[in-house]
């Protein structure tokens, strides 16, 4: 369901979300999707899960760029299992993203996460949101030569996309393929050239290619926000 | 419509070498932000079936950077009409390759072209020259909006009129203010224009259209019966000027203007893509009613009054009307058109060529996501055939029975292999 919040908190929104898609790719059980499902809250406060770890909005963004800050204590206090473990998630994802984000084997952790950005931004984002509104194609497969597509992008009904860590379609409008899992690892972090990185083949686009240019836009829009957009 | 992805070959179409085109694309890319950029950027085409760059060309074919010959369906995106290097068109450059080029003031030649276009163009009473169809058309809408006094400018939606901020297709570099004038109807629905200008009332400085629409990554669309007629009168009641870009067409549907084609009379026109024949120059022609509004719009570039490009429109402009050019790559692309499709028909690819045959757009029956054009067209370029599958291509006059009769036998291989390929 899409949840509605001020314009101004969409960085930390989108945080939030790329951190419960690493989550779901790093570990594919249920449980670790719900225990970092997160849920926007009124007071410029996050929460994953249910119950457990709640962030300030300044904490989640000094968190992505300094590696560290701390959930609000009393979130701790309140359900201290299910909190801890979540902090183990967190402190596992902000590893991969800041220190092994070149390793291979975490490609698609970095991978999910990336995507899971744009995806926040094509649908809480005004200008993002009306670039693909009136799109008439609605689905990427997203993957790599070696292994086919395994992670699908889609819109359900009222706009809402969704990624998928899996192939969800036979059929997709456009896909998005890296020619291994270092230059997906490269793409994840923005640091591909997409316009060269597309012309000597380390990323394939193929079928129609003004959605996945629309995509590339808005992916690196919401990088540059989250990079370096004000707290 | 989508198409499953195993129709995606993974595999690299690399027969074809492509080494010096890697080779001097990377080198382009520390020093060219994105290697290639434009409509030309290999991400818009087929990067790794397509080469980088091109090292020579004649008649209609080119040779690129690795030495590899192809039959070109795409003619410079338009520019080429009469044949790359085309002699007569050359010689004229020539001769004034030993006077210059630019100056403090223009060459003759610029009052000749002019007044051949004139005289060649049936509505129009004077010409401006610039390099590139951008150039123009942004000038024709101020012009439009000096004329009447009026802001807003009506486009139909997917059309390219240019890379100026009111009009480029990209995504970036743009305030909300650069398309808060702008409005834009779905073509050939008239009902929906007629709406914009009766809630835009008295507002409308302009109407620009393409003679038919020819979006890219889908199929080309012509006028419906009546929508030119119908348009044209409501610009006339409403005092909209009606501004013709032909700058992808001219030359290629009638050689007096693509409007002679479809039978109705702009305002105002503007040319550029064939009419130098690969040399930079652009024109807009308009009707006397227009020219003192012209005259307050300020015009100008460094090497605007280039007279070698003069030379080349010049010589250009005669081939086209006294060999009734249009009428040549008409039927030239309506010949080969029909062919490709009756080939393609046998293998059960239900391949269209949409729009006019002089410059058709590939669309097979079903795939909107392109896919299959993607794949067909790739290896068609393993057998040297530059088709593009999201760009409408060219016909030129230079397209010899030899070169198109060449260029369907290897879409029979090309085919073949694609066939052999998904066993």
């Amino acid at each position: 369901m899409k949840v509605t919040f001020p314009s101004s908190r969409i960085v930390p929104w989108t945080l939030a979300r790329c951190v419960w898609a690493s989550v779901k790719e790093l570990d594919h059980s249920n449980h670790a999707g719900e225990l970092m499902h997160p849920h926007i809250c009124d007071d410029k406060r996050i929460k994953f899960g249910n119950s457990g770890l709640v962030f300030h909005d300044n904490s989640l963004i000094k968190a992505a760029r300094s590696g560290f800050a701390l959930p609000c204590l009393w979130s701790l206090l309140r359900s201290p299992s299910s909190s801890i473990r979540a902090l183990k998630y967190l402190i596992d994802v902000g590893n991969i993203h800041n220190k092994q984000w070149e390793n291979p084997s975490f490609s698609k952790v970095l991978l999910a996460a990336a995507l899971e950005a744009s995806i926040t931004y094509m649908n809480y984002h005004s200008e993002c949101e009306r670039l693909v509104r009136d799109h008439r194609f609605s689905s990427i497969g997203v993957g790599s030569i070696d292994q086919g597509v395994f992670m699908t992008i889609s819109r359900r009904d009222a706009n809402l996309w969704e990624l998928h860590n899996a192939k969800i379609n036979q059929t997709y409008d456009a896909s998005l393929i890296f020619a291994n899992d270092q230059v997906m690892c490269l793409s994840a972090v923005g640091k591909l050239d997409h316009m060269l990185a597309s012309a000597d083949g380390n990323i394939q686009l193929r079928g129609y290619i003004p959605l996945l240019e629309k995509f590339g836009y808005i992916s690196r829009l919401a990088k540059r926000d989250l990079l370096h957009s004000n707290e | 419509m989508v198409i499953s992805l195993d129709w995606l070959s993974v595999i690299y179409f690399t027969q074809m070498n492509r080494k010096n085109s890697d080779r001097w694309f990377e080198r382009a890319g520390k020093v060219i932000p994105g290697g290639i950029y434009g409509h030309v950027a290999p991400v818009a085409g087929l990067p790794r079936s397509f080469p980088h760059y091109c090292e020579r060309a004649s008649g209609a074919r080119f040779v690129d950077v690795d030495g590899n010959e192809w039959i070109d369906f795409m003619c410079g995106f338009g520019a080429i009409l009469h044949g790359y290097l085309n002699s007569e068109i050359e010689h004229a450059v020539d001769l004034q390759r030993s006077k210059g080029s630019v100056f403090n003031q223009p060459s003759l030649l610029m009052v000749e072209l002019a007044e051949r276009m004139v005289e060649g163009i049936d509505f129009a009473d004077w010409a401006v020259f610039a390099k590139n169809g951008s150039d123009l058309t942004t000038w024709a809408i101020r012009v439009a909006r000096e004329k009447t006094g009026r802001e807003f400018v009506i486009k139909a939606k997917g059309a390219y009129h240019g890379v100026d901020a009111w009009c480029d297709p990209g995504l970036g570099g743009r305030i909300h203010s650069d398309r808060e004038k702008i409005l834009e109807f779905k073509w050939n629905d008239f009902d929906q224009l007629s709406d914009l200008v009766k809630k835009r009332a008295n507002q409308v400085a302009a109407l620009i259209l393409t003679p038919y629409h020819h979006a890219a990554f889908a199929p080309s669309e012509m006028p419906l019966s009546g929508f030119w007629s119908e348009t044209e009168a409501l610009c006339k009641k409403e005092g909209i000027a009606l501004i013709l870009d032909d700058v992808r067409t001219g030359g290629r549907l009638h050689d007096g203007g693509s409007h002679r084609y479809f039978g109705f009379t702009p305002d105002m026109a503007v040319y550029s893509k064939a009419l130098g024949n690969g040399y930079a120059i652009s024109a807009c022609l308009a009707s006397s009613n227009f020219r003192e509004a012209a005259t307050e719009v300020f015009l100008t570039g460094s090497c605007w009054n280039d007279a070698f490009a003069m030379a080349a429109a010049n010589k250009s402009f005669e081939i086209s009307q006294t060999q009734n050019v249009a009428g040549q790559v008409l039927r030239i692309g309506s010949d080969f058109s029909s062919k490709l499709e009756n080939i393609t028909a046998t293998r059960e690819i239900p391949l269209k060529m949409t729009g006019p045959a002089s410059m058709p757009y590939p669309f097979i029956s079903g795939d909107e996501s392109l896919f299959k054009i993607q794949r067909f067209c790739q290896f068609c370029a393993t057998e040297g055939l530059y088709f593009h599958p999201h760009h409408n291509w060219f016909f030129g006059s230079m397209h010899t029975e030899k070169d198109l009769t060449d260029a369907l036998r290897r879409v029979e291989l090309a085919l073949g292999k694609m066939l052999d390929d998904e066993q």
